[in-house]
């Protein structure tokens, strides 16, 4: 240990008490008269705490315990003489000076030797850095790799499609994946027989559904038989509502799109869902088993083709940073008129169907109750996510390489 | 969407435009260029079983381009054929029709052949619904009768040489297998025969080798069975207009009394007004109809802003006005619509769970996690068997591969796969997953989703304190008050394992990975790792 600046002062003054008990061996002392002594806001603390010192209308005198002590020396006076000598104290004596910051525990001794390679806390504490010579480094060697703790690429595509579509409105819902058909294709108007519906389309889950709407079910049965109040035809065969109570993993994200209109029936309505769908198919470079879809849906008192053309347009150039879409005729069970959009992508130097969109069919509005027209959209949002990071492997967005996860720049 | 493939200058030349000009008009009429490279491959879309044949797309190309417009008309001479239907209990409907004085050439055999196919799929339901003959008027006798057969009965089908059984035929021939379920359970099989007592076909399975047809073919006899008198009908028209579009004598055949084909139409009545409201394009009545006849309606204006719309008889997917709207778009140019963006005044929000995601990741990343995506599909081998545990996911009963036969119902067993393949990449390896999983418990289905989040460490040194660092670093940066107690589980060493709760309920589980797991996994360093229900965090 060794003694602070202040430490070694006192030493030679001594401590600001001691000065002020010999100041008080004068005579007493009006208080004011204390600011031009040295140290004497410390001294008076001190000395109060000692019991030496006591106030009385406005003059400060010595107690009794303080002429006592105005032979004989402190402890701790005794310690930081010690301490000034070279000699160690340690216990309650040490940490009462430490504690007014008169002692420090002393620094080893650094020395260095030769060149300084690694720069140390001592080096810089003890000043010993000065003086010395740093080891000359070449910038230029290679550093080891380190790895940022960060988010997947293809999720954070998913992410800003969403705060886009907040930008433009749209509330965000969700579905299951475990579906009854009913959500998925009936109340769709997509007809119990249809191809689509084949077994190789889907996957197919144990068990089965309660259709737990009657009222729905009802009328979603209406729609397909004759068209029931809508003027349509409707698909002219017995519905099952047994057919109906399939289970299977959903198709399409348009399941939610019916589940959400049939809980929101007033205009104005903007919704969009982006999640997993699933679909039997051949894995490989443009195809997977299961897929991101973004469902978007648009209810207003009147809302006509030329305004769905324009969301999607819109959504497209902010998503892809295209400016050329294509608008192509479609078929879907659930939207007339349906359309394609194709979107332009300049670095391919080709157009890619990107969307299928429509208004919804008057049956599946009747059968849900909505009064008002509903514009729709599905889009493959994996491949779309795909063709905007350039890969051509759109399993690479399920990527397990965490060699290529970890260089792929933040965006 | 069914394909067709056709012969681009055929199909130019049908149109009466250059080559050129072909493929953006395709497009625009649900018939786009689907492959450029020899002959063209169209894709046909599924509401349109009109366009599977080459004269049934010129046909409607020339109305778009304004060639020819309004209805198609086709003449049906009146004729003494004759179709006498008995009783056929697996295949209750037939029609038919003649064809006379057609120029085979062989890109009408392939289109009609092609068109055959592609209707069989589609509109035919694989033939369940509907099947149909193209048979050589010439080889037979009139009537011709509609009756069914033992399965002993024989004659030559197609390809083969010598009379075989029908037994053979359903047992033994390609055809037989593909189609004989549709049969299954019937004592006797349909046959179509003529007055000679020669086979033509046996419907839905073959047709007799005898009534081929082939370049030398004049005449055709067209017989359409099936379960559905409308589909029937419908597919007959389809054919009939298809092939008479290359020109030929359209004869009747009389079925039950009546004359088919019927190519009467049937109207509808469309407000010009709500079409109007449909497709915002401001279109006069006057342009309406005039777009109807282009789309080959027949289109009449009467009064009050309505027309009365006369469906082609080979249409057979007009169920509601709407559908003649999108007509009208389709007349009008898809690509001369303005996109107009609606003024519709809502808030848009995320749901609080994409919130909480969002958080989640923002803290995972912070503590140097790398976030990685995997499938929701997986096996119960990878699920369970791997992480030393019993038990079954949800069934998917017709799986592509065992590899994804089940949806998982937690995270850990798809990152402890994708380490096995990282083996080579920088260690520390700091992986975390946030994903739906899919559990029992749902009230409609008995299936519901639950979100959830796992992490995975693994280094030469890991150990249990580490993976609770981070758990409790993550819980209280979510704001969560945890409370950790021991638990045993197969998938962690014991007493190294602990299990996660908050206001008394389980959220979760972390540990040290049992090293057989890690053998499982075909693994070499030590592996730690939590997994928690983010829906209740």
């Amino acid at each position: 240990m060794e003694l602070t600046e202040e430490g070694k002062k006192y030493v030679k003054v001594g401590l600001p008490e001691r000065r002020l008990l010999q100041l008080l061996l004068n005579g007493n002392v009006k208080i004011v008269e204390l600011k031009g002594v040295e140290d004497s806001a410390i001294g008076f603390n001190w000395a109060k705490k000692l019991g030496w010192i006591k106030v009385s209308s406005g003059m400060l005198e010595l107690t009794k315990e303080g002429r006592g002590a105005a032979g004989n020396r402190t402890e701790l006076e005794e310690a930081l003489g010690l301490i000034s000598v070279g000699r160690d104290i340690s216990g309650n004596l040490l940490k009462q000076l430490e504690d007014r910051g008169l002692v420090t525990e002393k620094r080893k001794a650094v020395t260095i030797e030769g060149e300084i390679a690694q720069l140390t806390p001592e080096m810089i504490i003890s000043g010993a850095w000065k003086g010395a010579k740093f080891r000359k480094y070449d910038v230029k060697t290679p550093a080891p790799a380190v790895f940022a703790g960060k988010m997947q690429p293809y999720i954070e595509a998913i992410e800003e499609a969403k705060d886009i579509l907040v930008g433009m409105g749209f509330q965000e819902a969700a579905g299951p994946f475990v579906e009854e058909e009913f959500w998925n294709f009936d109340t769709l108007f997509q007809a119990q027989n249809h191809p689509a519906r084949e077994i190789h389309d889907s996957f197919v889950v144990s068990g089965r559904g309660k259709l737990l709407d009657k009222g729905l079910v009802e009328r979603v049965k209406k729609v397909h038989e004759n068209g029931w109040i809508t003027g349509s035809k409707g698909w002219q065969y017995s519905w099952s509502a047994e057919r109906a109570t399939k289970l299977m993993l959903r198709s399409h994200t348009t399941a939610v799109s019916g589940r959400f209109l049939n809980q929101n029936k007033t205009p104005p309505q903007k919704m969009f869902c982006i999640d997993r769908v699933f679909r039997p198919d051949v894995l490989d470079k443009t195809h997977l088993i299961e897929f991101d879809q973004c469902d978007g849906i648009v209810m207003g008192e009147k809302l006509n083709l030329r305004e769905l053309l324009g969301i999607l347009k819109e959504f497209a150039v902010v998503f892809t940073g295209s400016e050329k879409v294509k608008f192509i005729p479609s078929y879907y069970p659930f939207t007339e008129p349906s359309v394609d959009m194709a979107i332009w992508f300049p670095k391919l130097g080709k157009w890619v169907e990107a969307a299928g969109a429509g208004m919804f069919r008057p049956e599946l509005l009747a059968a849900l109750e909505i009064k008002n027209p509903v514009i729709a959209w599905g889009i493959g949002l994996t491949r779309l996510v795909m063709l905007k990071m350039g890969l051509e492997d759109i399993r690479m967005l399920f990527a397990e390489d965490l060699g290529w996860l970890r260089q792929q720049k933040v965006v | 969407m069914p394909v067709i493939e056709v012969d681009q200058k055929d199909l130019a030349g049908l149109c009466k435009i250059p080559e050129g000009e072909l493929e953006a008009v395709l497009q625009m009429v649900k018939a786009s260029v689907d492959e450029k490279v020899g002959k063209w491959k169209l894709e046909i879309t599924g509401d349109r079983p009109d366009l599977l044949s080459t004269e049934g797309v010129a046909r409607a190309v020339l109305g778009f381009i304004g060639k020819e417009t309004g209805l198609a008309e086709y003449k049906v001479e009146k004729s003494k054929y004759e179709l006498k239907v008995g009783k056929v209990s697996a295949r209750p409907y037939i029609l038919g029709a003649v064809i006379e004085g057609v120029k085979l050439t062989d890109q009408l055999i392939k289109s009609i052949v092609q068109m055959q196919e592609k209707l069989h799929e589609g509109v035919g339901r694989k033939r369940m619904k509907v099947a149909l003959g193209i048979n050589d008027l010439d080889k037979i006798k009139f009537p011709v009768n509609y009756t069914e057969k033992t399965e002993e009965f024989k004659f030559t089908p197609l390809g083969l040489t010598k009379d075989i059984t029908l037994k053979d035929i359903l047992e033994k021939t390609a055809q037989g297998k593909a189609y004989g379920k549709l049969l299954e359970g019937f004592k006797k099989y349909p046959i179509l025969m003529d007055s000679a007592g020669k086979v033509i076909s046996m419907p839905p399975i073959v047709m007799s080798e005898r009534v081929k047809i082939g370049a030398g073919t004049k005449n055709i006899f067209v017989d359409v069975t099936g379960t559905d008198l409308k589909a029937v009908s419908l597919v007959l028209n389809l054919v009939v207009s298809a092939i008479a579009e290359r020109g030929g004598k359209i004869k009747s055949v009389t079925v039950g009394g009546k004359q088919y084909p019927n190519f009467s139409t049937e109207t509808i009545k469309v407000s010009v007004g709500d079409i109007d409201k449909t497709l915002g394009l401001g279109l006069k009545e006057k342009e309406v109809v005039s777009i109807l006849e282009r789309m080959r309606y027949g289109a009449k204006a009467l009064k009050g802003g309505v027309i009365e719309v006369s469906i082609p008889a080979y249409r057979g997917d007009i169920l509601h006005w709407i559908d003649i709207a999108e007509d009208v778009a389709i007349g009008y140019g898809y690509n001369n619509i303005q996109p107009f963006i609606p003024r519709i005044g809502t808030v848009g929000k995320i749901l609080e769970k994409t919130k909480m995601n969002r958080k989640a990741r923002e803290v995972m990343a912070g503590l140097g996690f790398q976030e990685i995506l995997t499938f929701v599909l997986t096996s119960n081998k990878n699920q369970f068997q791997r992480m030393e545990l019993k038990g079954e996911g949800i069934k998917i009963e017709n799986p592509i591969s065992s590899e994804f036969e089940t949806a998982r119902a937690w995270l850990l067993p798809g990152m402890l796969k994708i380490l096995e393949p990282n083996k080579h990449r920088d260690y520390p390896q700091k992986i975390f997953e946030i994903g739906d999983c899919v559990l029992k418990g749902g009230e409609e289905t008995g299936y519901k989703n639950v979100r959830k989040i796992a992490a995975v460490v693994t280094h030469d040194t890991a150990n249990l304190t580490e993976i609770k660092s981070f758990l409790e670093a993550f819980c209280k940066l979510m704001g969560k008050k945890i409370e950790i107690r021991p638990v045993e589980h197969k998938s962690f060493i014991d007493s190294r394992a602990a299990e996660v709760f908050s206001e008394g309920k389980s959220i979760g589980i972390f540990g040290e990975i049992h090293p057989s797991l890690l053998q499982n996994f075909g693994l070499e360093k030590p592996a730690i790792a939590f997994e928690l229900d983010l829906n209740v965090i």
